[in-house]
C-alpha cells in the first residue's frame, strides 16, 4: 500500500513539472522534450545509484514527468499542419536525447559518487 | 500556476502513475510498455475530440494528468538504451503504432460525444 502512496505522489508531482516545462513551444514542443530527457537521466540516475530509489524516481517521479501521449499527439499535430520534417525532427530528438541522457548517466555517474 | 489549474493534473498524473505501476506489476517490461504507452495515447485522442472532456479540469484531469502519467517515454529509452538493438527497433515501431493508437482514439471521440 506505501509502495502506492509513493508512486501517487511522485508521479503527481511528475505531472505538475510536465505542466509547467509543456507551457515552453516554439517551432517545436521544446517543453516537452525537455521533459522527456529530463525524466529519462532522473530514472538512469536512480539505476545507477540504488535500486531502493526505483519506485519513487523512476516509476514515480520519471514516469509522471515523462510521457509517450502527449509526446505522440504533438507529433501528429506537426504532420496535420504539414509541418512533416519538424514532426520527423521531434521524434528523432525524443529518441536521442533521452538516450544520450541515459549514457551519459550511466557512464559519468559511478565514477562521481564512487 | 493556479492551484485551481494544478490540482487536477497532480491528481490524474497520480492515478495514472498508479495505474500503470500495477499494470507493470503484472506483465513483462516489453508488454506493459506496450499495453500503456498505446492504451494512453488512444485516450488520449479520445480526451482531445470528445466534447465530454471539454471542461477545463476534467481536460487536464484526463488528459495532461492521467494520459500523461499513465505513458512513459523515460522507461521506453532506458529500455531501449540498456538493451540490445532489437529494442531501439521496438522504440521506433511502439511511437508508429503510437500515432495510430492515437488517431484512433481522435476518431472514437468524435464519434462518442
Amino acid at each position: 500500500m506505501i509502495e502506492v502512496l509513493v508512486v501517487a505522489i511522485f508521479g503527481g508531482l511528475g505531472a505538475l513539472l510536465r505542466n509547467w516545462l509543456g507551457l515552453w513551444k516554439g517551432k517545436l514542443p521544446w517543453g516537452i522534450l525537455i521533459a522527456n530527457t529530463l525524466a529519462t537521466a532522473v530514472a538512469a540516475a536512480a539505476l545507477v545509484l540504488d535500486p531502493r530509489l526505483s519506485l519513487m524516481l523512476i516509476v514515480g517521479l520519471a514516469g509522471g514527468l515523462s510521457t509517450f501521449s502527449t509526446f505522440v499527439a504533438q507529433t501528429w499535430q506537426l504532420l496535420h499542419d504539414g509541418k512533416r520534417v519538424s514532426a520527423f525532427t521531434n521524434v528523432v530528438l525524443n529518441i536521442i536525447f533521452p538516450s544520450t541522457a541515459v549514457a551519459i548517466v550511466v557512464l559519468c555517474l559511478p565514477s562521481l559518487v564512487n | 500556476m493556479r492551484l485551481r489549474a494544478a490540482l487536477p493534473v497532480f491528481l490524474g498524473g497520480a492515478l495514472g502513475s498508479v495505474s500503470r505501476y500495477l499494470v507493470s506489476l503484472t506483465l513483462t517490461q516489453a508488454l506493459w510498455l506496450t499495453v500503456v504507452n498505446l492504451l494512453g495515447a488512444a485516450l488520449l485522442g479520445v480526451v482531445q475530440t470528445s466534447k465530454r472532456f471539454e471542461k477545463p479540469s476534467v481536460h487536464a484531469f484526463w488528459g495532461t494528468g492521467f494520459c500523461g502519467g499513465f505513458t512513459t517515454l523515460s522507461s521506453l529509452i532506458t529500455f531501449a538504451t540498456l538493451g540490445n538493438d532489437w529494442q531501439f527497433v521496438f522504440a521506433f515501431i511502439q511511437i508508429a503504432l503510437g500515432l495510430g493508437a492515437y488517431i484512433g482514439g481522435r476518431r472514437i471521440g468524435r464519434v462518442v460525444r
